[in-house]
Order: C-alpha cells, then structure tokens, then sequence
C-alpha cells in the first residue's frame, strides 16, 4: 500500500484556513491587506528558497570540486549581502506603508461601538445617538460600512481579534485602544481573545455576523427594544433567585451591571461568552452547571433551584428573541 | 561494654512480653470513677500545661473586653460547658466525675493567658474529658469563650444567671435558643447575638438544617442544632418568625449609613460586587431579611463569607461570589446601612 502523500497531508492543514476563524479568508478591508501581505511575503519567501535548495543541489550534485573564486566571491557578496539588504529593504516597507491605513479611524460618523473584555467574556455597548445599547458576546455590522471600535477592559489584558475582519487589538485596563474595519463580505464570523487573560482564556469568543444594511438596522432595532414582562414562572424565577444582581433584562429589571446584558440572550447565536450553541439545553446546562463549563467563572452555579424552576428559567431566557 | 548487651536486651524482652500479657488480659482498670496514680496525674497535667503554653507562644489576642463577646461567650458557656466546669458557687457535678476531673473554672482561670485559653477551647486536650470546639473555621466564636471566661472570675453565681437570663423562661421548648436569643428573638443584649425575630421561616428552618448538618459553620449553633429533630426546627422557625422585630437606634455616623445604602442598592460595579437588594429585598424566603440587624452580626457574616467560612444552605455561594472584593470599610458601611433600616412586616 502507498504511504499517505504529502499533498495529501498538506490538504489538512488547508482546510483549517477556510471558514469562520480564519485570517487566509478575508471579509473586511483590513484583513484583505493583512491577508495580501502574508501571501505576498510567502510567495517571496518560497522563491528565495527554491532559489537556495537549488543552488545547493547545483554544487552538490551536478558541479562538484572547485569553483572559480571571482566568481563565487561574487555570488557571496551579492546574494549573501546586497541581495537580501535590497529585499530586505523592500519588504520593510511593503509591510509598514499599510500601517497608517491599518490604524486610520473611521470617518466620523461611522457606526461606533464599544467592546470591553472582561474574564471571560465580552460587554458589547452600540453608541447610537449619544445613547448606549448594552449587549455581550454578539456583534451584528451592515456590510461594506465603516466602523469604529473602542476598545477597554474592565479588569486585565485581553485582546479583541475576528481574524476574517481585522488585525487583532489588545484591550488593555484604564486605557481605550481603537480598532476600525469595513466588513466586505456579508457572513457568519467568529471572533476570540487573543492576549491569554486567565482560566477561562480559551472559553472567551464571540460571533460576529456581517449584514445587508436594512437587516442590520432591524435587528438593532429589536435589540434596542426592551424586553415585555410577561408575568411567568421563568421570569419570576429571575426576578427573585438573585440572577437580577448581574443581569439586566430591560423592561424587568435593571439592578445588574456586572454580567452580560439578558435583554435579547434568545436571539443571540451562542451564550456563555460564544462557547454554547443557543437552545434551552445549554441554557440549562449552563444554569445547572456554571463552573464545570468554564472554571472560576464568576457567576455561581445555580443548583439549588429545582429541577422545574431550571427549565422554566431556560425556557423563559430562551423567549428573550 | 559487650558483657552488658545481653542482659539488657533480656530483660526488655521479659518487660515487653509482660506488659503486653497485662494489656491483653484486661485485668488494668480503665474506669474513670478510680482516678489516676499521683505520677500519671503529674505527668499528664504537667506535659499538657508545657505543651499549651509553647503552642500558644505565636497568637496575639484579639480586646477581650466587648460585652457582646463576654454575652456571646456565656451562651455558649451555659449550653456547652457547664455541664463539667460549673459556676462559681455551684460546683462542677458531672466534671467532678471524670479522671482528670474537669477543673472548676473560678480555681483553674487565674493560671492561664488568655491565648492559652484560647489554644485549649479550640484544640481540646487529649486523655481528657475536653472536647475540641465543634467548628475550627469559627475563630471568632472561641475568642467569645475566652473574653467569657477572664470575666467569669469576677462574677458570682447571681451575675451568671442575670448573664444568661433565663430564670424566668419556662417554656422548656425555647429555654436554649433563649439564652443568647432572647425569648422572643430579638438577642438577649443589643448588638450582640442576630434577631431571629420576624425572620423568613424558611430561611430560619434551612439554617438549623444547615448547623445540623455542619453546612454552616458555628461551634455554638451546631451543638445547639445537633440534637433537634425535623419536627422541633420547624416549630422553632415557624415561632421566632412570628415574633415582632423590635428596632435598636444605631448609632453608626450617618454618613457611614449612606455609603451602605448605595452600595446595598448600586452594588460596586468596579469591584465586581452585587447590590444587596437583588436579593435580600426580594420576595425568596430563602433570603434573610436584614432589616435591623446589628451591624456586629452582619461584619462577622461577611467577613466569613469573604473568607468562604461561613457556610450555609445552597444559597451560600451567591454570598460568596458576590461579596469577594469588598474592603473592611465597606463591610463597616453596608452593616450600618441594615442595621439603621426599621424592619417592616411583609404582606
């Protein structure tokens, strides 16, 4: 039997560069110039080095013995020190004259949002007509508009990074750091922390979902409208087991500044800071069983409900469209 | 020298086997009614005297002389100790009874330091009759003891009762919660002892069921709980949260007050601390209401809290992760805040 090709092989690795967490996959202006700078210095690369193995294999194997000096002086002198300070040079600039572009802001006026990392999760504020709309974990973008993000922490180093949109930005504590994009390519993106901030480093993501400019003013639409109470077993659970400490559901209750905003959870892709799909058993689940799913998270786990106020609850959060 | 080898190890032989053909033969009195031999009474009391007094070399005393402790100290005293110790003109029945005798408090005080104490109320002493103290997270508690016990020397046998207060309580029923609690719930001395009075019945209930089961940590309330059946802990909590609340005048600054009520209401979001209100005003009588309690009950709570001590029902852990950060003037604010708010029935 054959040995498995290395093409084969190779095929693997690939794979992994399509899709939602990939940076080889742009779908915003900066990760396009990101992207063309890593394949344009690969390919550079890749020829320098086909040009090496072959020179190699040129005095090894086909040109053994002596070389006249003059000349292999000159190869020295040129490919070992005029060659590569030229390329060199060239290279430092192709990477650096991106960068004012990299780290331009977005007109004003552009869509401007407020993204604030916390262990382990992410605070998203709109800023909308001077007002702000309090998500988490979810971002939603128009398609082919400019946006500004501020970037903060609330308590150590993380670093915000949607590798199919822009670079990666640290947030960093007392300090906003700014990040602006224009996604170019409606779609589905994921997003992590990129800087290692603790326990649950790993367990820190987010969805980012690019749309056409009606659908996303009628989803922030939505999310700027405040939940209706309605009076059942699920939102009383809420209301009085002390969720209300650190959450807010507007429209029930707004006492809770510390956890994620709950007003819209049912909408949202995934919840537990974009590690679990969205459906009442993960809800449950993450009720039921808080630290096992992410340790030394800071919301307690709450086991002491019964069985029946649990579902009730996760089917209540569920609701929350 | 080799000469004397032989001999020596014949003879630990011979002792060895005798000894152990003594043991076995159980012909040895272990009463206690005998007494020890005059040498093993030295020897022991004489060895447990050296090792408390080096043992306790490193502790520094707490001020002993708050009257909350030296009430909080007799209670437990009159539920736990008495029994062996006795009172000063009253002398020690069931102590006198064991071997080594459980030493009369009046006589044996005077020779100890107040660390001392301290070492022996918490750890216990082995060969005797002296238990170690129910719950070892409870420091506090032991410190109580021990500010009771420097007092005792100075009180007869009239002050111990007027202390412990339950001359005139029939009622069999509550006689031991009345002791520290008060017959109707509200402590027997302000400040003192948390009101059990006009408390959610389900939290009182899941309380004792906590102590009971050593959830909740208290070398007092455990013992107390220990030998109460389901039935009587639902009675106990059905009567004190029938009972009024009274209200005692705080004497905090009120600026102090007024710190504690933004942060009962607000939480510290920076701190990563919860409003109180989400969930002691909220209508779970699995959450106490705080109304009126003394400040002193409240600082020990969350002091315990934020050193995971305390214990408590499944709820503890709410407490725990909510009050993780909060500075001791914090704790002195928010306490004052609960204890200046006039409790109101629910409906």
């Amino acid at each position: 039997m054959r040995k498995p090709s290395v093409e084969l092989l190779l095929l693997g690795f690939l794979s992994s560069c399509e899709g939602s967490f990939s940076a080889l996959s742009p779908a915003g202006d900066k990760a396009h110039t990101i992207a063309n700078i890593f394949w344009v210095l690969s390919s550079v690369g890749l020829v320098i080095w086909l040009i090496f193995v072959s020179l190699q294999f040129y005095i090894y194997k086909i040109r053994r013995g002596p070389h006249d000096q003059k000349k292999t002086q000159l190869l020295v002198i040129g490919g070992g020190v005029i060659f590569p300070l030229i390329l060199i040079t060239i290279s430092i600039y192709y990477t650096l004259r991106p960068l004012p572009e990299l780290v331009a802001r977005a007109p004003s006026g552009s869509l401007a949002i407020k993204v604030s990392g916390l262990q382990w999760w992410w605070r998203v504020n709109y800023l909308i007509d001077g007002k702000e709309i309090e998500l988490a974990n979810e971002i939603w973008l128009p398609v082919n508009e400019p946006v500004q993000l501020y970037l903060e922490s609330e308590d150590v180093i993380h670093s915000f990074w949607v590798p199919s949109l822009a670079g990666k930005m640290d947030t960093i504590p007392g300090r906003r750091t700014h990040l602006s994009f224009t996604p170019t390519k409606t779609g589905h993106y994921r997003g992590v922390c990129a800087e290692f901030c603790g326990t649950g480093h790993a367990l820190m993501q987010m969805d980012v979902k690019v749309v056409e400019k009606k659908v996303f003013d009628e989803w922030l639409e939505r999310q700027r409208t405040p939940a209706l109470s309605d009076g059942s077993r699920g939102e009383k659970v809420f209301i009085t087991n002390g969720c209300i400490a650190c959450h807010t559901v507007r429209g029930i209750s707004d006492i809770g500044k510390l956890g994620p905003d709950l007003t819209h959870v049912g909408s949202r892709h995934r919840i537990a800071g974009g590690i679990l799909l969205n459906n009442k058993t993960s809800l449950r689940d993450w009720i039921d069983h808080t630290e096992i799913i992410k340790p030394e998270v800071k919301m307690p786990s709450f086991k002491m409900l019964t069985d029946e106020d649990k579902n009730h609850l996760a089917e209540w959060l569920e609701g929350l469209k | 020298m080799k000469k004397w080898v032989k001999p020596i190890i014949v003879f630990l032989l011979i002792s060895g086997v005798i000894g152990g053909l003594t043991m076995v033969s159980g012909i040895v009195p272990i009463g206690a009614s005998g007494g020890h031999w005059p040498i093993t009474e030295w020897i022991l009391s004489f060895s447990m005297e050296r090792s408390i007094k080096t043992r306790s070399i490193m502790l520094e005393s707490p001020d002993l002389n708050d009257p909350a402790m030296i009430q909080r100290g007799a209670g437990h005293y009159e539920i736990g100790c008495r029994h062996c110790h006795g009172t000063i003109d009253k002398t020690n029945f069931l102590g006198t009874k064991s071997t080594p005798e459980a030493p009369l408090l009046s006589e044996e005080i005077p020779h100890w330091k107040a660390r001392e104490l301290f070492k022996i109320v918490k750890h216990g002493v082995k060969f005797t009759g002296m238990p170690a103290w129910p719950s070892l997270e409870r420091e506090d508690e032991i410190w109580d003891v021990v500010a009771f016990l420097l007092h005792f020397k100075k009180i007869n046998d009239d002050d111990y009762h007027d202390i412990i207060g339950t001359k005139d309580i029939i009622d069999p029923f509550i006689k031991k919660c009345s002791i520290c609690h008060g017959s109707d719930g509200n402590g027997r001395l302000d400040g003192a002892f948390p009101k059990l009075s006009g408390q959610n019945e389900v939290y009182l209930e899941s309380s004792l069921h906590s102590y009971k089961k050593g959830e909740r940590n208290s070398g007092t309330m455990e013992l107390v709980a220990h030998s109460l059946e389901k039935e009587s802990i639902r009675e106990l909590a059905r009567y004190f949260s029938k009972q009024p609340r009274t209200h005692t005048k705080s004497n905090a600054p009120l600026e102090s007050i007024e710190r504690g009520r933004k942060i009962a209401e607000e939480g510290i979001k920076p701190q990563h601390v919860a409003a109180c209100i989400s969930c002691h005003g909220s209508t779970n009588p699995h959450f106490p209401d705080l109304r009126g309690q003394p400040a002193g009950y409240l600082r020990t709570q969350l002091k315990l809290f934020m050193e995971e001590k305390r214990g408590g029902s499944a709820y503890k852990i709410l407490m725990e992760k909510a009050v993780m950060k909060l500075s001791p003037s914090q704790i002195e604010d928010v306490s004052n805040y609960y204890e200046s708010l006039v409790f109101k029935k629910k409906n």
